[in-house]
């Protein structure tokens, strides 16, 4: 990881920090934070002198593009595109300048404006029609010309509609309500009513009515004849508005088929314009020159030279490896590289956190490792490969890449194992077992579990010494329990407990104890030790009392965990006897009953209980001793991770 | 058996943060204090602002930022009341929330009516969150209230506010205000309704008072302020039923003079808030009586949703107490200078 300071003038700024964007290689961190940390330091010389003289003036670069209201069109229009069945194709080009995507949206956007308020219109015209039609329905049994009851002297005719909970307020009111209100039809929330107010104290009535938050539907005056008359005119009316809006409505889709194109481009112009704009606010800027500072992977050094290449040396850039940097606030964050079969497993790392810059990724040996217990505890051909099916269809069918490329090795890894165990679906007469049949040894698997278990945690061990020299700690990487002490420690136990055992004594049992105790004692007096080799003035930082009680549980704790520890390793022997026992169970389950329908149903039944059960409580089980036996030897996870501002063009 | 999973979770974490709540001697140490630097001192080093107010430089911080911190601690503690919650009681605490949000939006409908600058807007706003179910800076872009109201479409709250679009003036405004706090009762209720019965209850009971004392808020300020007609006012009611019955709002409405008024309260718990005539007075007495009526639920202690809810206004008040003691603060400071 490399931190880049980036100079340049102005008015290249936008374009740079588009480009970058596209290119999707760099994190910005906050520019001002790294001048003032003396990270960048540009050189004195002559070709530098502008850009130096303007440090004086430097202030945080204020971002003043406004397209708060351009995004909500936007979004708009791309909702209105989704209406219409269109196939989506990557844009071809960007609109780079602001301006130039504002004006371009502000056209297509006004086209669009006018017909969807064409449509909206219509549609409102259409709902106060069916209103009316509603109120006339009311009056349908009135032989009486509307226009006379409209027109009546001292009555006004009302016809408005309201929420459902203002009209109950209406009605507990209606004693001081000079109106006769009589409600024509009720519809999920709302009520529509009609009112006969006296003209002498219609304004009065119209107040309340208003505060009542009543919309009033205009009685049309333009009819003549009675309600039943007019509530067949409206209806036609109705249907006539109705074609009217279907036919502005097809206006408006072959006006989006024809522009859809130019829309795509606009969201994506103004997406690039968001991103940007996400560098930007993280830079400083004097009136003539920008400072932009970033994370940039080395991997990705190359593909940033070539697009500065396009801007003819105007631009300064001050590269510095994450070592030569002072400023240790600004963490480095940690990018993974994993080739495509260990990439799955990184979200098994992730959920416990990101590996901290410098530290060795732990991906490759948890893939490797979490594969062989996996497949040590569930070997099986059949269920193996049902399980690669599921991980296959998860990754290519419902989109779960990481689950299902898990899903896909671990299986490979149980049909491998099936085969060594001589199994498919929990049938042990189908094959031979190439290397051992788990039931008929069972002392032998046990070991075997951990033995292994022990080589791993060896690894571990050799994992997190390796990790603690690279963050040049001492006193836990050489004095420390999981450091280089807690190791031989652990090498001498193996050794007592493997010459014990064969009867073999190498060395006599006093040395022994006298090697355990110096080991015990190097790690109960790590933090002096590391002290003195550092050449610090204390010996103690908290103080001695409290260090000691501390240090001494944690030489008892040493104790413990490593042997729990070890002996944690054995459930994958103990799950792999488990997978044959939870068989045999259903099996002879299926062998009492005397259908040979029901005992096939039974089987099956039994495999997909033991691939869902058995297969999650292996999985848990698994991770269980990466996370917990494993990683807390060697991973301390935590970094952050690498986010590059990227413009995803789909 | 039910309700204690539902709810044992979320009760224990909120006793152990009313435990850190400010006690009454710190809020006496806190009006004595000068100004608005040693009150900041006070709750960095002596109550659990502590942790929210660790990076902050004592000299540097003022009076905006400091409500602004206070308001972001608050929304980062009431998100996490969400993750305790899945089904129809996640719904009620997000919705819960847009009671503030609507304190918001009338922060920008009043500041574009009056013309205020896109600034001194975002400066008023208090509670942007992830809870939002409105887009501020969209609303903030826009050049007056109409657009406003237009962009809210499809939000819960346009149809409550699409009458006023063609006509807005100053006492629309208020009208506008009373229609939105409608919509929050409205949206609870429904809410409520969701829940099993005794929930429900416990709602009511919390939701009822508060329409309660808004309604006495709005009478009170409409008769005397605005001199709106009492048709009208009733309205305005959020009608509830929960100690005033529809008669006795109706009288309220239609009562003569604050004479009239305060009688008709006066057997009601909220008769003390109205004793004095004088609206800081009445401000003051109706954040007391809403704290010792959440208190009071709180100190109950049942298993169910009245514990979050009650816990959810109390600490807003918390809240608030420091903001008018600092704004207090701001004031008296300017008299000495």
């Amino acid at each position: 990881m490399n931190m880049v300071n980036i100079v340049g003038i102005i008015p290249d700024f936008d374009r740079l920090t588009k480009m970058l964007a596209i290119d999707g290689c760099m994190q910005p961190v906050n520019a001002l934070q790294e001048i003032n940390s003396s990270n960048f330091a540009l050189k004195t010389s002559e070709d530098n002198i502008e850009m130096l003289k303007n440090l004086n003036y430097i202030k945080p670069y204020l971002y003043e593009n406004d397209y708060n209201t351009s995004l909500k069109h936007v979004e708009e229009l791309v909702g209105a595109l989704k209406t219409i069945d269109i196939r989506v194709s990557p844009p071809k080009e960007i609109i780079f300048d602001f301006d130039d995507s504002e004006k371009e949206l502000s056209f297509v956007y006004n086209k669009y404006a006018v017909l969807n308020k064409q449509i909206e219109e219509s549609e409102k015209g259409e709902q106060s029609l069916k209103n009316t039609f509603v109120a006339l329905e009311f009056l349908k049994n009135v032989s009486i010309p509307l226009e006379e009851i409209i027109n009546m002297k001292n009555f006004k005719l009302g016809l408005y509609k309201v929420s459902e909970e203002n009209m109950v307020k209406l009605k507990a009111n209606y004693e001081n309500i000079s109106s006769i209100i009589e409600s024509v039809y009720r519809e999920k929330g709302f009520v529509i009513f009609i009112s006969y107010t006296p003209i002498l104290l219609l304004t009065e009535t119209e107040r309340i009515f208003k505060s009542a938050n009543c919309e009033n539907i205009q009685v049309p005056k333009h009819y003549i004849g009675t309600a039943k008359d007019i509530a067949a005119s409206v209806h036609d009316e109705i249907n006539v508005m109705k074609q009217s809006t279907w036919k502005v409505r097809i206006e408006l889709n072959v006006f989006l088929r024809e522009n859809h194109k130019i829309i795509e481009k606009i969201e994506s112009s103004y997406e690039l314009e968001q991103k940007s704009a996400e560098i930007k606010k993280s830079a400083a800027c004097t009136n003539e020159f920008f400072y932009l500072s970033g994370w940039i992977p080395k991997s990705f050094m190359e593909s940033f030279n070539k697009l500065l290449l396009s801007f003819d040396n105007r631009i300064l850039i001050i590269t510095k490896d994450t070592n030569e940097r002072n400023n240790k606030a600004i963490i480095p964050p940690t990018m993974f590289i994993n080739n495509n079969i260990f990439k799955p497993f990184e979200s098994m790392v992730l959920m416990y956190g990101v590996p901290s810059y410098g530290e060795i990724d732990p991906t490759m040996f948890l893939a490797i490792t979490y594969t062989m217990m996996f497949g040590a505890m569930f070997g099986d051909v059949g269920q193996g490969l049902v399980l690669v099916l599921a991980g296959f269809l998860l990754k290519n069918k419902w989109g779960r890449i990481n689950l299902g490329g898990v899903f896909e090795i671990l299986g490979l890894s149980s049909i491998v194992f099936g085969f060594l165990y001589g199994s498919v679906f929990g049938s042990e007469y189908v094959i031979n077992a190439i290397l051992i049949r788990p039931m008929e040894h069972i002392n032998d698997i046990l070991i075997a579990a951990i033995v292994f278990g022990c080589g791993f945690l060896i690894l571990g061990f050799i994992l997190g010494i390796i990790n603690s020299i690279r963050k040049k700690d001492i006193e836990q990487g050489v004095f420390g329990k999981e450091g280089i002490a807690g190791f031989m420690f652990y090498i001498g136990v193996l050794i007592l407990i493997v010459s014990l055992v064969s009867k073999n004594p190498l060395l006599p049992i006093a040395v022994w104890m006298i090697y355990f105790i110096f080991f015990l004692l190097l790690i109960l007096l790590k933090q002096p030790l590391a002290n003195i080799l550092l050449g610090k003035d204390i010996l103690f930082e908290d103080g001695a009392k409290d260090y000691f009680v501390e240090a001494s549980f944690e030489v008892i704790e040493t104790l413990l965990s490593m042997f729990s520890n070890t002996i944690s390793f054995i459930r994958v022997g103990a799950f792999a006897l488990n997978h044959v026992g939870l068989f045999v169970a259903f099996s002879a389950m299926a062998s009492m009953t005397k259908s040979g329908f029901a005992s096939v149903m039974i089987l099956i039944l039994g495999n997909i209980i033991i691939i869902c059960l058995e297969g999650l409580i292996v999985f848990i089980q698994g991770l269980r001793l990466q996370y917990y036996e494993l990683f807390s030897k060697y991973y301390e996870g935590g970094g952050v991770t690498f986010k590059p501002v990227r413009i995803r063009l789909k | 058996m039910g309700s204690i999973v539902k709810f044992a979770a979320v009760n224990s974490k909120i006793k152990a943060i009313i435990g850190k709540s400010i006690s009454r001697e710190q809020y006496f140490k806190l009006q004595k204090c000068k100004d608005i630097k040693s009150i900041v001192k006070i709750l960095k080093d002596e109550t659990n602002y502590k942790k929210i107010l660790e990076h902050c430089i004592i000299e540097k911080v003022n009076r905006v930022n400091l409500e602004m911190i206070l308001h972001k601690n608050y929304i980062s503690i009431y998100s996490k009341f969400i993750n305790y919650f899945n089904g129809e009681y996640r719904k009620l605490i997000k919705i819960l929330f847009i009671r503030w949000e609507i304190e918001d939006l009338k922060v920008i409908i009043r500041g574009k009516y009056l013309g205020d600058s896109k600034r001194q807007i975002e400066n008023k706003i208090a509670f942007r969150s992830s809870l939002n179910t409105i887009n501020y800076d969209y609303l903030i872009a826009l050049k007056n209230v109409e657009d406003i109201i237009d962009a809210l479409k499809g939000s819960i709250y346009y149809n409550s506010l699409k009458i006023f679009i063609k006509d807005i003036g100053g006492k629309n405004l208020f009208r506008i205000e009373t229609e939105l706090d409608f919509v929050y009762f409205m949206s609870i209720r429904k809410k409520l309704n969701h829940l099993d019965n005794e929930n429900k209850e416990v709602g009511y009971r919390i939701t009822g008072m508060e329409a309660d004392l808004l309604n006495l808020g709005w009478i009170y300020r409409g008769k005397t302020f605005y001199k709106i007609p009492p048709e009208e006012l009733f309205n305005y009611i959020i009608y509830n039923g929960f100690k005033f019955s529809k008669r006795k709002l109706i009288k309220l409405c239609y009562a003569n003079d604050m004479v009239e008024f305060y009688n008709l309260i006066e057997k009601t718990p909220y008769a003390y808030i109205y004793e004095n005539d004088d609206l800081a007075c009445i401000e003051k007495r109706e954040r007391e009586f809403q704290k010792k009526y959440y208190k009071k639920i709180l100190r109950e202690n049942r298993n169910d949703i009245s514990m979050v809810m009650s816990y959810i206004m109390f600490y807003m008040i918390e809240v608030r107490d420091i903001i008018s003691i600092i704004e207090q603060k701001k004031y008296t400071g300017g008299i000495s200078k």
